[in-house]
């Protein structure tokens, strides 16, 4: 195998033009020695794992990815995705290495550090260099960690590649290219969530997809064999992959190359590359648990050291010179795909353009959104969201959408004619399977390979976002724009019963930064829900929608006041109690306010579909939120208005009151799980449909003999 | 073998009984009831063991609808077996209250081992089911007295087969050699979607093998009741391996749209309905006949089981006589009563002990624990030294082939299978001679809340030793880093969240959590270390919230969990030096027990008149319900040293002090209410 893949320059050459092996393995043997520096410097980190895989990494960033470390974005690169996110070090060195500015040694010496004090402003410094990488690094395509999702991550970017290159390709023009490289260690192909992604891979052929196992029979708790005595080879063959061994990981970077190398020629299917390679290489601890985390020894860090030198962190000039080449090779290749894509732009007017859209991230919905007009029956929530999901898939061609084999149920709408899948990868619509998990966080991947590009969006029933929750969580914690569309979000799902009606869910949603949890009330406030989800570039969204149609129309609902979080409904001069409800309860709370209010007791009636949009309110405001027009109305007295005037607030809610004491004197709340039953029933025998909202308030009241409350009270 | 023509009246009986009771709800799933059928007679009709009149016998075989949608099947053969199921809860099937919802809960139905549904979890609770009887058998049983042998079946369709959790599960039963465990795979290429080819390609049974599986394929599930018994029996024959049988059946047997997506999860139309019965020689225009043959077919079975239980019940006599001990022990876990006087194990400490993290706490208290309690079996999601789970001379639940462990050992090493391990517990709980508890970091809790869900709903005792338990984890940064993770949980029913602040509190959290018999609990322990508390007793903290620093005339009551309480003592100290302000200090480490306390209790501790404010460093979701002021975490956290994550969002005595102070400010000039908008700061969003 020559080192010459892909026309990378080569450092030191041979007479008869070949690479030297000496650059190779000196390479690996700095990687490994400031691998020990780094995690010296902390006494800790995960070093064995990283030590081990330093051959596959001069492999891949030497002499198999196209990248450009000048423009961490170019649009055609490879994608590096680091599943076992523990071995972060590893990919900072490699960034350091390729000449990434701003991965410096400065940055690597505060690895995992938040005691980073700037001393000019004396305030807090963050480094660039967590304990698992994350996304806003430049050259860091997904933040990972937890493990299992990396793996999942990959197969969304495989996937997005696949999907770019058929949607634009053309047989002369071969604009989209990139592959995708993932590495993964013992941990993550254990978790549901890889097997699940790694099954999806291996069905839509994926062969743009390389997973390189570091096999090193050793986990965090010791001998992998405690654990793990399968055939892993022929799990995943059975799964549709192509699997290639390399038997001497720790030593032959050119075996690792040629492995690399016929993954690119298959044509069909994923690869896996199991490679064997020793936790902690040449290290006291290698081979063992203690290599797994923590720091090495001053022998370990001696052994790798040039007679003389005592430094740390240094890099050897041959080696940073065998590296530095890829700087210049970087911006030859994005010049040259640059040079494609102005040919393209000749060639194909129309999809150049399209594609410089998709580049630039740009989606136009809110023409589709504001024009749309409700439809006179009354329809469930889930019903017309997949009118309005309908509209938009035609409309916005960033969309990529998938269910976990609920579809029908979620009323997505009959979208056989788009399905995504091995012959066609320029569908749109994913069959995931029975793999929540996996469809949030593949999705994940699909919004990390350009922003704005590709809009993910996710179906399935809101009790099993429940399994999705990590990978909800990831795309939070890394700021990418999922819309997660949840139907049959509470006992009103019926008779499915306790196992499929959330009660709890909405706690776990509403606490979690950087994600909206929007449950519209009817098909106005649906389209209030995507134009806010659309619009929130940087946080993931969950549109939460019911199984059943509403009984009764609810007045006065905005598709505009949505986005506030919050808006009042049904206004009454010096009303003694004020309602806040949302979704599907929101029919039963106006009709109890009208009963309530025809008894002589004045009541208010607030939708507030987005607690967190709500509170944001001030900040929103002061940033001058163009979108909605009563933008002049001062915050105080809209937030005063909508909810401080009546001596009573109370929630309608079927879920646990978790949160609403929060604006809330009294919650009329679940506090047990539901039944199995018809939804109606269910909703009358937990007291939540409006007769029982008006004997509880009305009880309620009596009780507090007119006074106001201080202390926030779940009604029974 | 020997099949008869009753044998086909009573499939078919079956597969009518489902898809009447589907069509008589007007909802439901008749298509796999309808496929699977004929292996279902096979198993209650032929090869389970079991007692319709004692369905909690120990020896019996276990039976789990990993695919719970299908109940009608699991419903229709507990009323044809004999157990307390009748015709007319057949009818009630899918409604309100009834005692067949619409899908299988173990506390509501008697017969049904565990609650299912969620696809994947039914699974993994066959493989802890498994690793129950292997262990209980390595227990209890002696020369002569093979007491507990069973067999646990599992039917499972394409959709557990695709769930990442059940794929955790089958790597780890292959790992673990568990040969009693029979699951059948309900192969009719259909899901929900339609046709298995859209999103299901892959060779299952090479998978399984590739796990360390025994498979079996069956080609004609639909009519081979002599091919199914056969298969089952060779996988018996199989004793060091796990084993599947891949069944090809046909969804909606009978029905028109046999075959097809459209049985799935649909009543049969009413003249398919006439059509079928029709077809199979019943009366068309009847719902819900059994003919006398087949209920005679099954009380013979059913009484058969009873004989066994009866000879199972005289060896369990004799076994007393022999192993006495033994004998006792075993009676008193299936009480599920915890032995005399193992709470004197409790470790107590005094204030003037040294801080100790605790997780490390948790470690000492497991060490002594243990020794008292023979059935806590333990775990850790490849996280052992870090949730230090294991007890110092702990023996590791391994086959004994491995010559790491053996059967009788009460340590799994479950590997990085989270979501399987909490599902797992589910089926060790089950059983009910095993009281599991297993580690991971709270963070990855989440991963597995599919199956902690399932623990509070079907109410079972199992215990999560959730270490690294905030931003106090440091270095590993946000992904690590819980947040939202206590709110979720703490919302949700019939689960215990524990946060202890020190040692007292520890031994109060596993208290309450081992004695709760029909209560999952969540422990929240820290990675750094945390002083003993002034006033903090074991009495004090079982009723999961009590002042931990009291004081006359306070200005203020500071209400905090876990690791935040430390510095919330420290932090009446600086108000007093820097600001002449007095403090008190409330400890909560379990709100659910907190709440079930009497009012006049609660408001002792939180009394009128006092403004107060809440620390804890995650998010502040859930604690308006007890204080007025928040301070916590609204946002993702920070990677680096603890003390510098937690000075980085001021969670020190100054930083606490000062939003005191805020606090009492505000509410000096603010009447008796609160507008619930109006804050005393911003939350750290």
């Amino acid at each position: 195998m020559n080192g010459h893949m892909n026309g990378h320059t080569s450092g030191t050459k041979l007479a008869n033009g070949a690479l030297s092996p000496y650059d190779d393995q000196h390479a690996v043997n700095e990687i490994r020695k400031f691998v020990i520096d780094i995690c010296r410097q902390n006494g800790g980190g995960h070093g064995g794992s990283a030590i081990g895989m330093a051959p596959l990494a001069v492999a891949l960033w030497r002499h198999t990815m196209r990248y450009n470390p000048s423009n961490p974005n170019w649009f055609d690169r490879d994608r590096f995705v680091l599943s076992n996110g523990h071995a972060a070090m590893l990919l900072y060195a490699m960034l350091h290495i390729t000449g990434y500015k701003d991965m410096t040694v400065d940055e690597i010496k505060m690895y995992a550090d938040a005691k980073a004090v700037d001393k000019t402003t004396g305030k807090w410094k963050s480094t660039i260099c967590h304990g698992h990488p994350e996304r806003e690094v430049p050259g860091v395509e997904v933040t990972t960690g937890p493990l299992g999702q990396g793996i999942a991550n990959a197969v969304g970017l495989a996937i997005a590649s696949k999907h770019y290159a058929a949607t634009f390709n053309k047989e002369d023009h071969q604009l989209v290219a990139s592959r995708i490289y993932c590495t993964t260690g013992d941990g993550c192909i254990q978790e549901g969530v890889a097997l699940e992604a790694m099954a999806i891979a291996g069905r839509l052929g994926l062969s743009n997809l390389t997973l390189c196992y570091d096999n090193n029979d050793v986990t965090c708790d010791g001998p992998l064999n405690w654990i793990v005595t399968e055939d892993t080879n022929a799990k995943v063959r059975a799964m549709g992959w192509h699997v290639i061994d390399v038997f001497d990981g720790d030593t032959s970077v050119e075996n690792i190359i040629a492995a690399l190398e016929a993954a690119k020629l298959e044509k069909d299917r994923p690869t896996f590359i199991n490679i064997r390679t020793t936790i902690g290489y040449g290290t006291t601890t290698a081979g063992t648990f203690k290599s797994h985390h923590g720091t090495y020894s001053d022998d370990d860090a001696a052994k790798h050291l040039a007679p003389g030198v005592t430094s740390t962190h240094q890099l050897s000039q041959n080696a940073l010179e065998y590296f530095r080449s890829t700087v210049e090779e970087g911006k030859k290749w994005e010049d040259n795909w640059n040079l494609k894509l102005e040919i393209y732009s000749i060639a194909y007017p129309k999809e150049a353009k399209l594609f410089k859209e998709r580049m630039e991230g740009k989606k136009d919905f809110e023409r589709t959104l504001t024009s749309l007009s409700i439809p006179s029956e009354l329809q469930p929530t889930r019903q017309f969201n997949g009118t309005v999901f309908n509209e938009l898939i035609s409309m916005v061609p960033n969309i990529i959408a998938g269910g976990a084999d609920l579809w029908n149920s979620n009323q997505m709408g009959d979208q056989s004619t788009r399905i995504l899948d091995s012959l066609h990868p320029e569908g749109r619509v994913i069959r995931y399977g029975i793999r929540e998990h996996a469809m949030a966080s593949i999705s994940n991947g699909l919004a990390a390979y350009s922003p704005g590009g590709i809009l993910p969006i996710t179906a399935t029933f809101f009790m099993f976002y429940l399994y999705a929750a990590p990978g909800v969580r990831m795309g939070a914690l890394s700021n990418l724009q999922v819309i997660h569309v949840a139907t049959h979000d509470s006992i009103g799902e019926g008779q499915n019963g306790q196992t499929h009606q959330p009660v709890e869910l909405d706690s776990l949603y509403r606490a979690m930064p950087n994600l909206l949890y929007i449950r519209p009330a009817d098909a106005e406030e649906v389209l209030g829900a995507w134009l806010t989800a659309l619009g929130a570039k940087e946080t993931p969204s969950i549109i939460s929608l019911a199984r059943d149609p509403a009984v009764t129309a609810i007045p006065k609902t905005s598709r505009l006041q949505v986005q506030r979080g919050g808006y009042v409904i049904l206004e009454k001069e010096n009303a003694t109690v004020t309602l806040i409800s949302c979704g599907s309860e929101l029919q039963f709370a106006y009709p109890a306010a009208q009963r309530l209010d025809s008894e002589g007791i004045p009541t208010r009636v607030v939708s507030m579909p987005c607690m967190k949009l709500f509170e944001r309110q001030p900040q929103e405001y002061q940033a001058g939120s163009a979108k909605i027009p009563e933008a002049s109305i001062p915050v105080s007295i809209v937030l005063d208005s909508v909810l401080s005037n009546s001596p009573h607030i109370i929630s309608v809610e079927a879920y646990v009151a978790s949160m609403w004491a929060r604006f809330c004197t009294a919650s009329i709340a679940m506090d047990s799980f539901g039944y199995s039953g018809l939804g109606r029933e269910n909703f009358a025998r937990f007291g939540i449909d409006d007769d029982g909202i008006v004997s509880k308030v009305k009880r309620h009241i009596g009780e507090t003999n007119g006074k106001k409350r201080r202390h926030w009270t779940l009604l029974k | 073998m020997g099949y008869t023509d009753v044998d086909k009246l009573a499939v078919n009986t079956i597969r009518l009984l489902s898809a009447d009771a589907v069509f008589h709800a007007n909802a439901g799933h008749p298509g796999a009831p309808m496929g699977m059928a004929p292996v279902a007679h096979v198993l209650f009709n032929k090869t389970m063991n079991y007692n319709p009149k004692n369905p909690k016998w120990l020896n019996r075989d276990r039976f789990v609808l990993s695919n719970g949608h299908a109940c009608a099947l699991q419903y229709s053969l507990l009323h044809l077996a004999g157990y307390k199921l009748s015709i007319d809860d057949l009818k009630a099937f899918r409604s309100l209250d009834s005692i067949t919802p619409g899908h299988p809960e173990a506390h509501d139905t008697e017969g049904i081992e565990v609650t299912t549904g969620p696809l994947g979890q039914g699974f993994c609770n066959g493989v802890g089911l498994a690793i129950a009887q292997h262990h209980s058998s390595a227990k209890f049983n002696k020369p002569g007295f093979d007491l507990i042998n069973n067999y646990t079946y599992v039917f499972l369709g394409d959709g557990c087969m695709m769930e990442g959790v059940a794929s955790e599960a089958a790597s780890l039963a292959g790992h673990l050699q568990l040969g009693n465990l029979i699951a059948i795979y309900d192969d009719n290429h259909i899901s929900i979607d339609g046709d298995t080819n859209c999103a299901f390609t892959e060779d299952v049974v090479l998978r399984f093998k590739a796990y360390g599986w025994h498979t079996e394929i069956v080609d004609d599930g639909d009519h081979d009741l002599e091919g199914i018994e056969a298969a089952i029996k060779k996988c018996q024959a199989v004793t060091d391996k796990p084993s599947l049988i891949k069944l090809r059946t046909t969804i909606g047997y009978g029905s028109q749209l046999q075959g097809t997506g459209g049985v799935h999860g649909a009543p049969l139309k009413e003249a398919d309905m006439k059509q079928v019965k029709t077809k199979w020689g019943f009366d068309p225009e009847k719902l819900f006949v059994v003919p006398q043959e087949v209920y005679d077919l099954y009380h013979k079975h059913g009484a058969e089981g009873a004989a066994k239980e009866q000879e199972w019940e005289q060896l369990l006599e004799k076994y007393g006589q022999s192993y006495k001990t033994e004998a006792t022990d075993l009676k008193r876990r299936l009480a599920g009563d915890l032995p005399e006087g193992w709470e004197k194990t409790l470790p107590v400490y005094s204030p003037s002990d040294s801080a100790v993290a605790s997780r490390k706490l948790s470690e000492i208290l497991l060490n002594k624990v243990h020794e008292a309690i023979p059935e806590l079996v333990g775990g850790s999601a490849d996280l052992t030294g870090s949730n230090l789970t294991r007890w110092k001379d702990a023996v590791d639940f391994q086959p004994p082939s491995l010559g790491i462990g053996d059967w009788s050992g009460r340590y799994i090493r479950y590997g990085v299978r989270e979501h399987a391990m909490g599902a797992i517990m589910n089926g060790l709980a089950a059983y009910g001679t095993i009281l599991p508890y297993a580690g991971t970091f709270l963070n990855f809790v989440s991963y597995a809340a599919g199956a902690v869900r399932l623990s509070s709903l079907s109410q079972v005792r199992v215990i999560w030793v959730a270490t690294h338990d905030s931003i106090g984890l440091g270095e590993d940064g946000p992904t690590h880093q819980p947040i939202e993770t206590l709110a979720h949980f703490r919302a949700l029913p019939n689960c215990m969240v524990w946060r202890p602040a020190d040692g007292n509190e520890t031994s109060a959290a596993y208290y309450v959590a081992l004695t709760s018999k029909h209560t999952p609990s969540i422990i929240a322990l820290s990675r750094q270390n945390l002083p003993q508390l002034e006033n903090s007793t074991i009495a004090h903290a079982i009723k999961g919230g009590y002042a931990v620093h009291e004081a006359e005339k306070a200005d203020i009551t500071l209400v905090s969990t876990g690791s935040e309480v430390g510095i919330c003592v420290d932090a009446v100290k600086y108000l007093k030096e820097h600001h002449n302000l007095t403090a008190r200090v409330v400890s909560i480490p379990c709100f659910e027990v907190f709440d079930a306390q009497p009012k006049e209790y609660r408001l002792s501790i939180l009394p009128d008149g006092i403004p107060s404010l809440s620390v804890e460093a995650m998010s502040t979701m859930g604690w308006e319900r007890y204080t007025h002021e928040q301070f916590g975490l609204n946002r993702f956290g920070a990677s680096g040293a603890y003390k510098d994550v937690y000075k980085k969002f001021e969670f020190t005595p100054e930083g606490i002090s000062k939003r005191a102070v805020a606090t009492v400010d505000f509410w000096k000039s603010v009447p008796n209410i609160r507008s619930p908008i109006n804050r005393a700061f911003q939350q750290l969003i």
